[in-house]
């Protein structure tokens, strides 16, 4: 898929560790775990709007697109 | 949620009703299929082995059914530059039967080679009774949607697809190839007819096949969104 989820860079900047995003977004780790490996099929706006305000970023912060 | 609208959701989503109705209806239909096959499988196979046993040739021989063109009384043995053949009477029948003694080595490796075919296709066959049945099993618990059952139902569907395929080719090509052998002689053949409602059923099953697989890639995309 194209589209690349740059979630580990933007953890690892506002040093925030999986288990603390989970818990702060309201998400289980698994499923951000799918997320952050790039293996989410979708992601829901609700779900970005959380991330976002959590580490306090902009949707492009996180998504990427790169051409195959 | 009411309790009431929960305790309904609950019982649809661990008592798949329709689908264990659907899956025993399956089974007793099936099963009777298979009994009524089965006496005409003893029936053909009865015919066959006293045929065999009244007329030691019959494995050296082929049969051909022709309209009836002259008189009974007329019906003698005729010959060509490639083969001789034999004119009998049918009794009661607008019908003459042509047997053929000698025929080439060509025709008798093609009805071999297609034979060995029918049987690998027939053992597929019983192998594929085994498979619905597991599949009826696994219907009749409310699992139909998932990568086991396509591939269930792929094994089902692919031996009845050749199956129709290969009976309509043989047809089709024993029947050109009669009318072949006939055209020295001026004979018209009485054609064997083709059953396209063999087609009927695996058609079915593969659109169903398409729809499942949708199906899963949907779901799978589902429980991937984040």
């Amino acid at each position: 898929m194209p589209i690349i989820v740059n979630l580990d860079v933007m953890m690892a900047k506002r040093k925030m560790t999986l288990n603390e995003l989970a818990d702060r977004v309201g998400i289980t780790i698994s499923n951000l775990s799918i997320l952050k490996t790039n293996k989410a099929k979708a992601i829901r706006f609700s779900t970005l709007e959380a991330i976002c305000r959590e580490l306090d970023c902009q949707p492009g912060d996180i998504l990427e697109y790169q051409p195959e | 949620m009411s309790i009431k609208q929960e305790t309904t959701l609950t019982m649809k989503q661990n008592k798949p009703i329709k689908f264990r109705i659907f899956s025993i209806i399956l089974v007793i239909i099936y099963a009777f299929t298979i009994i009524s096959h089965f006496g005409d499988l003893i029936k053909g196979f009865k015919d066959g082995y006293n045929e065999f046993n009244e007329n030691s040739l019959y494995n050296n021989t082929t049969f051909l059914k022709v309209e009836r063109q002259i008189p009974t009384e007329e019906l003698q043995t005729l010959e060509s530059s490639n083969y001789t053949i034999a004119l009998k009477n049918i009794e009661n029948t607008s019908e003459v039967l042509v047997e053929f003694n000698t025929l080439s080595p060509f025709y008798n490796f093609v009805d071999n080679f297609l034979m060995f075919f029918g049987v690998v296709t027939l053992i597929a066959i019983i192998i594929s009774v085994f498979v619905l049945l597991k599949f009826l099993q696994q219907m009749f618990f409310g699992h139909i949607a998932s990568s086991a059952q396509i591939k269930r139902l792929r094994y089902i569907t692919y031996p009845l697809l050749s199956f129709a395929v290969f009976n309509t080719s043989y047809i089709l090509f024993f029947n050109h190839l009669h009318e072949e052998l006939l055209q020295p002689f001026d004979l018209k053949l009485i054609k064997e007819d083709i059953d396209t409602s063999v087609f009927f059923i695996p058609i079915i099953l593969l659109v169903i096949l398409e729809v499942l697989k949708q199906h899963v890639k949907i779901k799978e995309e589902q429980e991937l969104t984040i």
